[in-house]
């Protein structure tokens, strides 16, 4: 973003070491210990999970924080997000929802319109509208670029027919924001454009994806003749292939999602020492060893984050280090969390997505429950390496960077 | 040669305070500029004494010169950089010595730089001579080796008469046979540690010595009843030897994976240039989806084998500045030490094994020669990898150091 630099000059390390001290008050004081030993045990989160702890942090002026004064934030720069976003994940709080606070919202600063920036910003700030994302479609993918969800103008509307997949949280979703087709004639590029679009709105219908982890998270979301106003239109007509690019870019500050890994890694520690005496002591060897090198490459990847860091902070960017944070960081953890299912011993086999609905989850009495809750990881866990941009895309960018010329 | 040795002598250099840090005590660290003049004149210096040709032709001769640019070494400063300026050094950081160690990689140097410099060099800079032996060492006329201190090495000394006796061996010790000194790292019979220093001429070892993977020279230096003056040979003893040779096994650790990761990088270029020019099936290599893919795991590798080796010499300075390990910063510090002892050997032994053999193979048939630099790329990785695993925290203290680590300086 544009503060990459700029902002927040002084937030040197004492003031990063007094901000991260601030953030763990204000998570005891401020996380409903109810959302807490959800995560803290592994158990599915709500809808109302995450809107309290965004209206929490809203009341601190800790929501929204990383936009703009003048829109309704504090300024960020990255090493402020980053080390807020690190301790909340370490402090068991919900990630924040970043359709968005994190993505629509700069896109909307950026390339909005007044009012567009007026009906939408409060909104997001004060978690009354919940966005989700409509990119990927059935034959979009990886392929963003492929999109073919129509819209064609119909004098102050567009009308919009086709379908979005992968549209996580869409039935909690009151509006989303997608690239739509509103040209097919040019390179494929061209002729998307962004739009917003009520998802209440008839002709939306949204249908559940339950994935490997027999949970509904995602949906694919189709649309027949549905309406949207011309005033939604984000940028001019034909933007919208940049806009994305710009608002998928922003996420590198956070890719390598180190904080949760950190509480995950004290959640496994936990596993292996309450296993103590049900293994033999060769297993219990091999276990500790394979730990260590699984903290070992936690420890490089969090030195990797902090050199990225340093680089984008003093204005150098070798422009593969996205890409880069999100490979290593997504095979760091899914080697923790086949450890972790390999740590519940007999029960590494087991799952059943309704024993963490809720109930203690990690701390439960019952090994079939806490494996379920740990277990759970291992399924998301094949999510990772494929959504944002497979890792397989992720190394055709750091290749062609680095081969090219 | 002339020309570039003015640039970075001890004398020539002022050395300005680094970037101000905010903590109560800086690490005093060299100003960019400093730090830019030092590689340039570094990577000067590969260039001229280090044309991968004329390394192989070193190689060759019946009799290996060991010590052919340690006098360069030292007039470029290299032997003096990590001594403070108080003590008539440059007075870099550890920090400082890791970035000039990555750029001096590219070398694949023969000296025993790493093990003289900054390993014995630990030791020398806790001793309490006055500081002569330490401005010997720094002027490149006497080279000292440490002999000892690494896990599996099994010293003992006991005391008879004016004489310790020494019995035991040392393993493939790089450097031993090129050394005039040896500070030899021992157990005494009340399991003390001491560090006994000694004339290599004076002292009755046997030395089996032979090459390692890339070139350079080892040696087994067996003590059978060795007698060496007790009054002469008195470095350290009790505390200050043991904190001097955790001080050394942390010095290298971080220069060793500094080494590794600058030659990764080398690999990784050198690796890409050949991607982008050498043709197969009528086009260039770099084509190949599968090519790809495995280059960028190396870059990746690279990367992560960089922040990690950076990441340990920013401890050391940390843990300097912390000070004393009766204090909580202090303990904390070298706990984080003790963990990175563990995690970074353990790291770059992964990535140095996924960039060089990934090098080699990229390269096909070439990749497997001994006349390009690839192959003794890969070697020299093999070597650093298997000296740190011997510097490395043992497993046993692992699992304890462990269970703190990510809790500090994420």
């Amino acid at each position: 973003m544009s503060d990459m630099t700029t902002a927040d000059d002084s937030f040197d390390e004492a003031a990063e070491h007094a901000f991260r001290a601030e953030v763990r008050d204000f998570l005891a004081a401020h996380l409903d210990p109810a959302t807490r030993h959800k995560v803290e045990n592994g158990i599915y989160l709500q809808k109302h999970d995450y809107v309290d702890w965004q209206r929490a942090l809203r009341s601190r002026g800790w929501f929204g924080a990383t936009w703009p004064r003048d829109a309704g934030g504090q300024g960020w720069g990255v090493r402020r997000e980053h080390a807020f976003l690190q301790e909340c994940a370490i402090n068991a709080a919900p990630m924040l929802i970043p359709y968005g606070v994190n993505m629509l919202g700069p896109v909307l600063i950026a390339y909005g319109t007044h009012e567009q920036k007026c009906r939408f910003l409060p909104g997001i700030l004060e978690s009354e509208t919940w966005w989700c994302q409509g990119y990927s479609e059935p034959n979009a993918g990886s392929d963003l670029a492929a999109v073919k969800m129509r819209a064609v103008r119909d004098g102050d509307h567009y009308v919009v027919n086709g379908t979005k997949m992968w549209t996580t949280e869409a039935h909690w979703a009151d509006m989303m924001h997608c690239l739509v087709r509103t040209d097919a004639s040019g390179r494929k590029q061209q002729g998307i454009s962004f739009l917003l679009l009520d998802m209440k709105a008839p002709g939306v219908s949204v249908e559940p994806i339950i994935t490997i982890d027999g949970i509904h998270h995602t949906n694919q979301t189709f649309f027949d003749n549905v309406r949207v106003p011309v005033a939604n239109l984000v940028g001019e007509e034909g933007e919208g292939w940049k806009i994305a690019k710009s608002l998928l870019s922003r996420e590198r500050t956070f890719i390598a999602d180190t904080g949760n890994k950190i509480r995950m890694l004290r959640q496994i520690k936990a596993t292996v020492a309450a296993s103590v005496g049900q293994i033999d002591l060769v297993r219990r060897v091999l276990q500790a060893d394979r730990l260590a090198h699984i903290e070992a490459d936690l420890t490089a990847l969090l030195a990797l984050e902090r050199e990225y860091l340093d680089e984008w902070t003093s204005g150098h960017d070798d422009g593969v280090g996205a890409s880069v944070l999100k490979v290593r960081g997504t095979e760091v953890l899914q080697a923790m969390t086949e450890f972790w299912r390999d740590a519940q011993g007999a029960y590494a086999a087991c799952y059943e997505a309704s024993l963490r609905a809720d109930g203690d989850g990690l701390g439960s009495s019952d090994p079939g429950v806490r494996a379920s809750a740990a277990t759970y990881n291992y399924l998301y866990g094949r999510c990772w390496s494929i959504f944002g941009g497979t890792n397989e895309i992720q190394r055709n960018l750091i290749a062609a960077q680095l081969l090219r010329g | 040669m002339q020309a570039q040795r003015a640039h970075v002598s001890r004398s020539g250099v002022g050395r300005g305070r680094g970037g101000v840090s905010v903590m109560a005590a800086a690490v005093l660290s060299l100003d960019a500029q400093t730090k830019r003049l030092i590689e340039d004149s570094l990577n000067r210096f590969v260039d001229q004494a280090y044309d991968p040709a004329a390394r192989h032709a070193r190689l060759s001769k019946p009799s290996v010169d060991y010590r052919a640019c340690w006098a360069t070494l030292a007039e470029l400063g290299v032997l003096s950089l990590a001594v403070s300026e108080a003590r008539g050094g440059i007075g870099g950081s550890a920090l400082d010595v890791s970035d000039a160690l990555r750029v001096l990689a590219r070398g694949l140097l023969l000296e025993p730089l790493i093990e003289s410099a900054l390993v014995a060099g630990a030791v020398l800079r806790r001793g309490t001579d006055d500081g002569l032996a330490l401005a010997e060492a720094m002027s490149g006329e006497v080279m000292t080796i440490l002999v000892g201190g690494r896990r599996d090495d099994a010293l003992h000394c006991h005391r008879n008469g004016d004489a310790w006796q020494l019995s035991g061996v040392a393993r493939v010790v790089p450097g031993a046979a090129q050394a005039d000194v040896w500070l030899i790292a021992c157990v005494d019979e009340a399991r003390n540690d001491r560090v006994l220093r000694v004339r290599r001429s004076d002292c009755a070892a046997r030395l089996e010595n032979y090459r390692m993977m890339d070139g350079r020279e080892a040696s087994d230096v067996h003590f059978e009843s060795a007698e060496i003056s007790a009054r002469e040979s008195t470095w350290l003893e009790g505390q200050a030897a043991h904190d001097a040779l955790e001080d050394a096994a942390a010095q290298a650790v971080s220069a060793y994976s500094a080494d590794a990761a600058g030659v990764m990088q080398c690999l990784v270029t050198w690796t890409g240039e050949y991607l982008r020019t050498r043709e197969q099936f009528g086009v260039k290599l770099g084509t190949f989806q599968a090519l790809q893919h495995r280059y960028a795991d190396m870059h990746i590798a690279a990367l992560e084998a960089r922040a990690l080796s950076r990441e340990t010499a920013r401890a050391i300075d940390r843990a300097e500045v912390a000070g004393s390990a009766s204090t909580e910063n202090g303990a904390a510090a070298l706990q984080r030490l003790r963990w990175l002892r563990f995690a970074t050997p353990a790291v770059i032994a992964r990535c140095g094994t996924r960039v060089g053999h990934d090098a080699i193979q990229l390269h096909g048939g070439m990749g497997v020669t001994d006349e390009l630099i690839i192959s003794h790329g890969n070697s020299r990785l093999v070597v650093l990898g298997r000296l740190l695993e011997r510097w490395a925290t043992d497993p046993a203290a692992v699992e304890q150091a462990a269970s703190d680590a990510g809790e500090t300086d994420v």
